[in-house]
């Protein structure tokens, strides 16, 4: 097995212990709860939402709880960015809560926006959680086989089938150029470094126009005639991934019912 | 021109240029009969992968022409050649666009519209028989180089080929993976298919091959059975190949027993072969 080039989330979705639940009913099961989370009006929901998809992600996906929030981590740097941006306002006078004095102006919270704030990161984590159902359970290609099924235009699902299987073997390539520079001591300061390295971009660029000829050929020689298609083994939903998210609906009424009364 | 009856690929005066100008195939003429073992042999860039792309109907030629089973091919039936003609590139990367094992062997299938079930069948059926049964999910930039090759040569089995060209099948694969190859290769025969093979490996080609055609600047200059192209040195000189290592030795016995050394009768093929015959000397 390579190690050297591979990404982490497409290395999770293959060894996932979820892999092979229908890939349909994990897209299906995501979307609805992004909806549910999107459309709540409480923090009750987006929490109880990442929790739950934190238990299916880690402990029914087999996925270790830190390389779980790991993963969570990446899209958590966004949000929280994004969201102070939401929040921050800008004034002569320190009329927030939290006021910072950089000067000329104030950049304030109130008590209203750090709520908004908070309502944003929560949201925004817990739908990127429930994302994560589908992302790092399924190896793009059945995401891809997926999305055929839903009738998008076949051109787009070729170019991702094709940018999808070609993205390791460009990899693989600029990892081999990379060592192929280094052992000439390609890389030993910043003028050399800048130097390789764009030797190396042209020469990616030549050898990939070079293999698509190649790979072209290779699909031609196979009969290819302008379509792409590939068999897929149909996976069943079982009673049990069914009952998931009912339980998943299930305890969302119930405290959404207590939360009411 | 008419097809010459008893061959099942048959080319006849095929040139064949990228350019228009410079040809880097000319006047190939070649008949191959069902079940035969060629190795075709020759530099790099004698023309050997592009004949093969000619074989197979990737490439199409503006001069000669191509019949396969009697059947002449044009551009309206090229399906029919690339079909009946597998091919197994040298590099398994640049044949694989499966995103999974069991996607990449059914590829050829889809194309060639099967019904679902037929697919199936056929890619499971040869995912077993090859062993690859348990990578089916796995995708290609999982697996190492040999089995790379063997799902490169599943997908091509799977279309049930008539004849199918490897195009240097042992460049980059280690000594298990070569033997593994060669019991994909008996097993092939024993179904009856036409094989042809590119190589460099000359001891390789005499040990298997019952015919060589042997291919310099993109023309035939030998074709014959293994014997008469490995004694001729002139031919071994054109075409910068090694005389395999088994004749060297055979010459050199031979020598010192002070027999017949033109008499290639009884020279051995295999190891075993020679054992045998070194015991009766």
């Amino acid at each position: 097995m390579h190690t050297h080039n591979h990404f982490p989330i497409d290395y999770y979705a293959y060894n996932s212990a979820i892999r092979n639940w229908n890939t349909s009913y994990k897209m299906l099961f995501a979307l609805a709860a992004i909806i549910i989370v999107i459309s709540s009006d409480n923090f009750f929901i987006p929490v109880y939402t990442f929790l739950f998809m934190g238990f299916v992600n880690t402990y029914l996906a087999r996925l270790s709880t830190r390389k779980y929030l790991k993963a969570v981590k990446i899209p958590f740097l966004f949000i929280l960015l994004g969201s102070i941006a939401a929040g921050a306002g800008f004034s002569k006078a320190a009329i927030g809560i939290i006021n910072l004095d950089i000067g000329f102006t104030y950049i304030y919270f109130t008590k209203e926006n750090i709520t908004l704030m908070l309502n944003i990161i929560l949201k925004a984590i817990s739908a990127a959680s429930a994302m994560y159902l589908v992302t790092l359970s399924t190896p793009a290609g059945e995401i891809i086989t997926a999305l055929k099924k839903l009738h998008l235009p076949g051109i787009f699902i070729e170019l991702m089938y094709l940018i999808y299987r070609y993205i390791f073997i460009l990899s693989d390539g600029v990892h081999k150029m990379h060592n192929a520079g280094v052992a000439r001591l390609g890389y030993i300061n910043f003028r050399t470094s800048c130097k390789s390295f764009s030797i190396m971009l042209s020469n990616l660029l030549i050898v990939s126009l070079k293999n698509s000829r190649n790979y072209y050929n290779a699909m031609e020689a196979r009969c290819y005639n302008g379509s792409l298609g590939f068999y897929n083994e149909n996976k069943k939903i079982s009673k049990l991934q069914a009952l998931l998210f009912l339980i998943y609906l299930l305890f969302l009424i119930i405290f959404k019912l207590a939360y009411t009364m | 021109m008419a097809e010459t009856p008893g061959y099942i690929l048959e080319i006849k005066h095929l040139d064949y240029s990228y350019d228009n100008r410079n040809n880097v195939l000319t006047d190939i003429s070649i008949g191959i009969k069902k079940g035969e073992k060629i190795a075709v042999l020759g530099a790099n860039g004698a023309g050997k992968s592009t004949l093969f792309l000619n074989m197979n109907g990737v490439y199409n030629s503006r001069s000669g022409e191509i019949f396969f089973s009697g059947t002449k091919i044009t551009k309206k039936n090229i399906n029919t050649l690339r079909k009946n003609v597998g091919y197994v590139f040298q590099e398994p990367d640049s044949q694989i666009v499966g995103t999974t094992v069991l996607n990449e062997v059914s590829f050829g299938l889809v194309n060639l519209g099967l019904p679902e079930s037929e697919i199936q069948k056929r890619t499971i059926g040869i995912l077993k028989e090859m062993g690859i049964y348990n990578y089916k999910d796995k995708p290609p930039h999982y697996l190492s180089g040999g089995e790379k090759k063997r799902v490169a040569i599943a997908g091509v089995i799977a279309m049930q080929p008539e004849i199918i060209l490897f195009d240097e099948p042992m460049a980059s694969l280690d000594p298990g993976n070569s033997l593994m190859f060669e019991n994909i290769l008996s097993k092939l025969e024993s179904e009856g298919k036409t094989i042809i093979i590119s190589t460099h490996n000359t001891d390789f080609a005499y040990k298997w091959a019952d015919r060589i055609i042997v291919i310099e600047n993109g023309s035939i200059i030998a074709d014959d059975e293994p014997v008469k192209i490995f004694t001729s040195d002139e031919i071994l000189k054109r075409a910068n190949l090694e005389k395999p290592m088994l004749l060297q030795i055979y010459k050199i016995i031979n020598k010192k027993y002070g027999k017949d050394l033109n008499n290639y009768d009884n020279a051995p093929k295999s190891i075993n072969e020679f054992t045998k015959w070194f015991n009766h000397l």
